[in-house]
């Protein structure tokens, strides 16, 4: 410990010693107060949290000693009661051992909070100081009273000056209106910790591989640990916490009060490396402070911030007082041995004919040495099918930097250090596909250094410290549109049920891809891609389990930003049966495939079950899928959740058996507050389902149990019997294995699933979800089963509403229709309900064609069928609209109306990406090849991820830069295709609408995160921000680190934070009032002192059952000397009857006779002294001799006792 | 009153104080834990829902929720050791045992093996693979040196294996018939020097001899003195008594050898003297009873 540190800790020690050494040479009496004191020092300094660890577990010191002493003290008095026994050893023991004691509980405890108090009066403001004025009477009040209370004696009328002075003075201070200012002492240091990729390691290339550890990572683990630890005694109040970041900012440990800080990876669970976001960690750190406290932020981090801007948020610090003390790691550090593929530059537009040239730019970082590897530019189309379809692009071999291009394969390139630029000739896409992309792959084989003869010396195999992330680049390559439409359906047996629709639209001569839904691109990029190719979309009778949640949001995204037709074509699995509530699809749709309540055909029972995971995130997981299977429940069905809870068999309905009605808000903030414990076995839970699911008052039409878990439960003969309960019943169970632990786990699930039975004998099912992204299908999948309301398939005639447009020259009235799917329209102006379907009642109408515009695009929704084929003799719900004449014309119109408007090639898109932001070039020329200038521009832009809450699509101004031409930019922080479509309107005249004069798209991709993209550590920025906010700035400097952390700059003094000003003038008049009342006290009531010894003497020869004489010679003396005082006292108070000055040889200062006598008026009840002077004669004489005679009584009885 | 006398007179009055305080003591025993300690966190020293705990000479070792092992003192002061199992990312141990040599048995459910530890948290040796073993909930060791795992998930088992790690016998299946089991949690040496097993979704107690042989059954499902619901560890006291901790109940319940109950302690709930979710409990050479309060976050040290 430091001697700073010892001195802060134990100041009430030393001072008490002082004190004590004071003490020991002021007088005899107050010598053993000294012991106490010095004793109580001594505790405090040697015991304080002294617990020694012992056989018997940690024994406090001070406590015990403390404690002890309590209760010897106990055991003496009462022997001292009992057998009237006392030994002073004994006590003075117990004292000793008592007052270490004490001093080790309390010493260091009582010092911290009288500095703490301490240190508040110098917080205290005054709201109206002037009335400190007021204080200047304070002479004059001694002076009066001086001369009122010269009567009481040298101690008493002090005491009572004092206390009037006090009271004066406590009354000024009130008038003047102090309030405490709190002001936030302690400091709250944050430390935010940059764990993205780019940081670099460095780690210890001698050590074996197992055992390569990230000596940075530790480095910095080992600082924050002791620059907590190493704080100082006075800063021990102060409060730490972490924030870990990468892409998103994790609070690992809110501020607390610490010893030491430990950090770990694990605190914060996992982080994204994969970007840099600052500004969120440094906002998150500004929300995370407790109120009242200064604030510091110590930012650790290389810098290299990819996504936010940290310097608008060092500002906002700045603004809230918080400094951020910046370290920076890795200064100065330039990663060398780093290959990267920068960009695939491609001619935005193709055209027919030419060879495309393609340029694909790779850099070297290294200054010295050359990379030789494998450089391959693939072209990535897709096949009709969904497919992909890949081929090699050769490349120009006439470059000296190419060493060897056999065809087909990836060319083997030198790599100078520095920008290689190479060339590819592609030749130009096929007819039928407009759309693709370039993906160019490096991957090195060996890098050295070139010596004269051109050979390499120092070879190494690959580069070391290579990321492979950033060896890989895209470019999306976008076509002019080719009026193609994209068909998807369910094939049955490898053939379209939608075949007659198909060959219809066909013989219209529209160009129809169909593509079964298994074959589309998963990948969101490559999906967005392929559905660039096409003009309108038409799903036609598809559940939306079959799409990922990221094909859906390309869907919408196509259809709002690319301006994409899209038709969904009714069926049982479309709309509401088909689950598309609440997806992205239904977004882009003019109706909701919600209703409102109806007659229900039955209702359905759900029992959730839930056991907690083992895996990270898992109970998210869980949350999430009761949270979908809630949300799609229709109001009259019934539901219910347990999980595993404590007490009893473990059965806790979290959510009781129940109808939803208008409760979803309700049972969705139950699910939200769910814990699920670890369930020991499933065997209750289902027998609970299923006696729940088949109470007979319920009755419920479907009745279904969902149960996830990880597998790893128990399932016994209870369970069994339960599943054959089910079965019996028509309950079915469909099992959920969220990171079952294996194979064996896996099947019992899918035992239980299988086991049970629906009304049709259907069984439950299974799911082994890999993702996250497969949950939302299986529960739409699982609530469908529930669900039964949507369909109506009863023949009907559709009402034909909206004539012209789109139904110009429909037949009036239409065919009849067998059946077709509820759901709502819209509530919005850009949509039209065309045909209608049968009503329940005038709020609950259904619409058969509804359409409107989305976005960019327009959509259609159809809510019958087309399933009907009259050759294959399958019947839908269509069959007499095939067989009339309308069916022909009816789709052509709605698919003509619903296509994207022809792009006629006019204006050309060129991207470019670069430092995070994508710039686009728009180039309009007329038919003749003249720029076209003043063209209204209006862009949409598709991005690569979903959206988050709040989160904006980034909007395109476009500035006119040359003739015919437009530039615009925005950012593009996430890797990824983006997509610009641009349409550009000509000004209409006399206030009308523009007329479109022509639309145009794009792609442009961001190749890998920008984090790969980063070649050296960003100090500067770290700099700034420090700067910024008034703090300091370092580097991971292992030296300067040490030094940092032992030195305690990190919890120096923040700027101070105000909270309050506590008014506390109240208190103030009130401790007067008290004042007073002791002032009036201290004159009329006079404590003898010598009366209060002599009784506690008497009292304790009393206990003792002997006299406080020992022995003759100090008795005599003593007695003479109290003789005297009495005496004296007499005088003293018979003087002061009489108020004669010159009687009273005591009296100090002796009071004028002429204030004597206005004294006398003040003060009415002067006749008691006498009285007491009578009494406390008499009582004292009586005593004196009494305890004279017992005492010589006795003097000789005690002899052999040991001495007191 | 002789110097002598003074001192007889105090002890004298010493005496019946010193029984009317451990009287009272006593009294309130019954209801009150002696120590209730334990924060939930990640920092060393706290802990995030406890699972497992043995005492090797004076030291506890928990294991938690985040797969760290740490060593408390019976006061549960941290003594410095956290460590964690190598991968936990599967799961995380559920049991602790010791061996002959005082060493450390985690149990690492999900990576179905045994790990053996000394005191300070270095890794010795492992015993077990996934094709040997299913999931593990607990591991003894006999005076012979066999060691007993117990298994639960799809293979509801124990076996014996000889130190070298070779499986020697297994016995049992999944099912409610005496030998059979449903997730056997905790296995301990009686002082007759059978094992004792928590059968724990049977609710009850199994006693078999070194060979798998059952000799008897303890206990049923229920919340009646002397049945269980879910007991999930069971532990001999330094007197020879048992002690079982139930999950489904909240509850530790006291038994002589031959499974006679005598008592029990604990109810559901998050206050001192309450359990919520209890997953485990060791006794220590002092008799005392430490029970994993899981849900509670914490340990609670009781003497009954």
């Amino acid at each position: 410990m430091r001697p700073i540190d010892f001195v802060a800790i134990h100041w009430l020690a030393i001072a008490t010693i002082l004190v004590a050494v004071v003490a020991r040479f002021v007088s005899f009496k107050t010598r053993e107060i000294g012991y106490a004191f010095a004793l109580f020092a001594l505790g405090g300094i040697a015991l304080t949290g002294l617990q020694p660890t012992t056989p018997l577990g940690a024994i406090d010191i001070p406590a015990t000693l403390s404690i002890g002493a309590a209760f010897a003290l106990l055991l003496a008095v009462v022997t001292l009661f009992i057998s009237q026994n006392w030994s002073y050893r004994v006590a003075m023991g117990i004292a000793v051992c008592g007052c270490l004691g004490l001093g080790g509980l309390f010493e260091a405890s009582l010092g911290a909070v009288i500095a703490e108090q301490t240190r508040n009066v110098w917080n205290v403001r005054f709201v109206r100081p002037w009335w400190l004025v007021l204080l200047a009477l304070l002479p004059v009040v001694v002076y009066l009273a001086r001369r009122s209370l010269s009567g009481l004696g040298s101690a008493r009328k002090w005491a009572a000056i004092g206390i009037r002075c006090a009271v004066v003075a406590l009354l000024v201070l009130a008038l003047a209106e102090p309030r405490l200012q709190q002001v936030g002492d302690h400091l709250t240091v944050l430390y935010v910790i940059d764990r993205s990729y780019s940081v670099p390691q460095d780690v210890d290339p001698n050590a074996k591989a197992s055992e390569q550890t990230d000596r940075r990572w530790l480095g910095i683990q080992k600082f924050v640990d002791q620059s907590v630890r190493l704080r100082g005694v006075n800063r021990r109040e102060d409060r730490a916490g972490v924030i870990l970041f990468g892409k998103r900012p994790r609070l690992a440990l809110p501020p607390a009060r610490l010893r030491d800080l430990p950090i770990d990876d694990r605190m914060a669970g996992p982080i994204d490396g994969q970007y840099t976001d600052i500004a969120a960690a440094l906002k998150l750190a500004l929300a995370s402070f407790p109120e009242g406290t200064s604030k510091r932020i110590v930012l650790v981090s290389d810098g290299n911030e990819n996504l936010g801007n940290a310097e608008e948020q060092a500002a906002i610090a700045k603004q809230n007082g918080v400094q951020i003390d910046a370290l920076a790691l890795a200064p100065g550090f330039q990663n060398e041995n780093e290959v990267l593929v920068q960009a695939v530059e491609a001619p935005p537009i193709t055209a027919t004919g030419n060879r495309l040239p393609v340029r694909v730019l790779v850099r070297n970082a290294n200054p010295n040495r050359v990379v030789i590897g494998l450089l391959e530019l693939v072209r990535v189309g897709i096949a009709d099918d969904g497919s992909e379809k890949t081929e090699v692009v050769p490349i120009d071999a006439e470059s000296v930097q190419v060493i060897d291009a056999p065809a087909g394969k990836a060319a083997k390139v030198e790599l100078k250090p520095g920008l290689n630029a190479f060339r590819f000739r592609d030749k130009p896409a096929g007819k039928e596909e407009s759309s693709f992309s370039y993906r160019a792959t490096f991957s090195p084989i060996q890098s050295g250094i070139p010596s004269e003869g051109g050979r390499l010396t120092d070879v190494v195999v690959g580069v070391p410290g290579d990321r492979v992330a950033n060896n890989r680049a895209v470019a999306a390559v976008v076509s002019r549109g080719q009026r193609r439409v994209l068909f998807i359906d369910e094939p049955l047996d490898g053939v379209s049920p939608h075949s007659h629709l198909i060959r219809t639209l066909k013989s219209a001569d529209i160009r129809v891809d169909p593509v079964s839904i298994s074959r589309l691109p998963a990948e969101k990029s490559d999906f967005a891609l392929f559905l660039s190719n096409f003009d309108c979309i038409i799903l036609a009778n598809v559940p939306a389990e079959s799409f990922t949640a990221d094909q859906m949001e390309s869907i919408r995204s196509a259809v709002h930003d690319q301006g994409c037709g899209f038709i969904m074509v009714g069926g049982p699995d479309s709309y509401g049966p088909g689950g598309y509530q609440g997806t992205p699809i239904e977004a882009a749709l003019p109706v909701d495939c919600e209703i409102k309540s109806i007659q229900a055909a039955g209702r359905g029972g759900l029992v959730l079950i839930m056991h907690a995971s083992e895996m990270a995130d898992g109970n998210k997981w869980q949350k999430d899928i009761a949270r979908l299977a809630i949300n799609r429940l229709n109001p009259q069905d019934m539901v219910g959740l347990m999980q595993y809870g404590f007490g009893g068999n473990g059965v806790s309905w979290v959510i009781p058996f129940q109808e939803i009605g208008n409760r979803k808000g309700d049972l969705l903030g139950k699910v939200d507050g769910m814990t699920p414990g670890d369930m020991p076995d499933f065997d209750p839970f289902l027998t609970s389902a299923v006696d729940t699911l088949i109470t007979p008052e319920y009755a419920l039409a479907v009745k279904h149990t969902i149960l996830i878990s990880d597998g790893d439960p128990a399932y016994g003969p209870n369970g069994i019997a339960a599943v054959k309960l089910m079965a019996d019943n028509g309950v079915t169970c469909t099992t959920v294995g969220v990171a079952t632990h294996s194979a064996a786990l896996s099947s019992r699930m899918k035992g239980i699933a299988l086991g049970t039975r629906d009304g049709r004998g259907q069984p439950g099912s299974y799911y082994e979800p890999k993702n996250p992204d497969e949950l939302p299908s299986i529960y739409i999948k699982e609530s469908r089963r529930i669900s039964q309301s949507f369909i109506y398939d009863k023949p009907f005639a559709p009402q034909l509403r909206l004539r012209g447009g789109l139904a110009e020259g429909f037949s009036d009235p239409l065919p009849t229709l067998r059946g077709f799917v509820r759901t709502t329209i819209k509530n919005s102006p850009l949509v039209q309900m065309r045909i209608e379907g049968p009503a329940i009642n005038e709020d609950l109408r259904f619409p058969v064609l509804a359409t409107g515009q989305y976005g960019l695009g327009k959509s259609v929704a159809f809510t019958s069928d087309a399933r009907t084929q009259p050759a294959g003799g399958v019947v839908g719900w269509d069959k007499d609209w095939v067989q009339s004449d309308l069916y022909k014309k009816f789709w052509e119109q709605t698919v003509n109306w619903a296509m994207r408007a022809a792009e006629k090639g006019r204006m050309t898109i060129a991207t470019e990406y670069k430092d995070g932001r994508v710039r686009v070039v728009v180039d309009a020329r007329d038919e003749k090849d003249r720029p076209v200038n003043g063209l209204d521009l209006k862009a949409k832009v598709g991005l690569p991820k979903q959206l988050a809450a709040g989160e904006k699509v980034p909007e395109l101004s476009f500035r006119r830069k040359g003739p015919g031409q437009y530039e615009a930019e925005f950012s593009a922080e996430e890797a990824g295709t983006y997509f610009v479509r641009v349409e550009g309107y000509q000004a209409g005249s006399g206030g009308k609408a523009g007329t479109l004069f022509d639309a145009s798209r794009a792609g442009v991709t961001v190749p890998y995160s920008p984090e790969y993209a980063d070649l050296e550590s960003n100090t500067n920025l770290m700099k700034r921000l420090a700067e910024a906010t008034g703090g300091n700035f370092y580097t991971d400097d292992p030296k300067e680190l040490e030094t940092l952390a032992a030195a305690g700059t990190l919890f120096r003094e923040a700027p101070k934070v105000a909270r309050s000003l506590l008014p506390f003038w109240y208190w103030l008049v009130f401790a007067a009032g008290l004042l007073l009342l002791f002032d009036v006290g201290i004159r009329r009531v006079a404590i003898e002192w010598t009366e209060v010894q002599n009784s506690a003497t008497r009292t304790w020869s009393k206990l003792r059952q002997k006299s406080t004489i020992e022995t003759g010679t100090t008795q005599l003396d003593k007695l003479s000397k109290r003789k005297l005082e009495v005496d004296e006292k007499i005088e003293k108070q018979r003087a002061e009857r009489r108020f004669d000055p010159t009687a009273s040889p005591t009296a100090t200062a002796a009071p004028e006779g002429a204030d004597a006598y206005t004294n006398e008026g003040a003060k009415p009840a002067l006749p008691a002294p006498p009285l007491r002077e009578k009494e406390a004669k008499k009582t004292e004489d009586e005593d004196f001799f009494s305890r004279m005679n017992k005492a010589k009584k006795r003097a000789d009885f005690n002899k052999d006792e040991p001495t007191t | 009153m002789t110097r002598r006398n003074y001192w007889i007179v105090l002890f004298a009055i010493a005496l019946p104080f010193s029984a009317t305080w451990f009287a009272l003591r006593g009294g309130v025993r019954g209801r009150m834990p002696d120590v209730v300690w334990g924060r939930r966190g990640v920092m060393p020293g706290d802990v995030v829902r406890p699972r497992a705990a043995v005492i090797i000479a004076d030291t506890l070792f928990v294991v938690d929720f985040t797969a760290r092992i740490q060593s408390y003192d019976l006061n549960g002061r941290h003594t410095g050791v956290t460590f964690t199992t190598p991968d936990f990312r599967d799961g995380r141990p559920s049991g602790l045992g010791v061996d002959n040599e005082g060493n450390l048995l985690v149990c690492d459910s999900h990576y179905h093996c045994v790990r053996t530890y000394d005191v300070a948290g270095n890794l010795l040796r492992t015993i077990g693979s996934a094709a040997q073993l299913g999931y593990v909930s607990d591991c003894v060791q006999d005076q012979a040196g066999h060691y007993y795992v117990a298994e639960f998930g799809v293979t509801d088992r124990i076996t014996k294996l000889d130190s070298a790690g070779n499986v020697l016998k297994r016995w049992g299946e999944t099912g409610n018939e005496a030998g059979q089991f449903q997730r056997v949690r905790s296995l301990a040496f009686g002082p007759d020097g059978n094992l004792y097993v928590a059968d724990a979704c049977n609710h009850r107690l199994q006693v078999f001899n070194l060979n798998g042989d059952w000799l008897r059954t303890i206990g049923g499902p229920g919340d009646a003195p002397g049945q269980f619901h879910y007991p999930y560890d069971l532990a001999f006291g330094p007197d020879k008594m048992l002690y079982v901790v139930e999950r489904g109940n909240a509850r530790v319940q006291k038994f002589t050898p031959d499974g006679t109950w005598v008592g029990s302690w604990g109810m559901p709930g998050r206050g001192a003297g309450q359990l919520a979710d209890p997953w485990a409990l060791a006794v220590d050479r002092f008799g005392r009873v430490h029970v994993i309060d899981t849900e509670n976050h914490r340990v609670q040290r009781i003497a009954f």
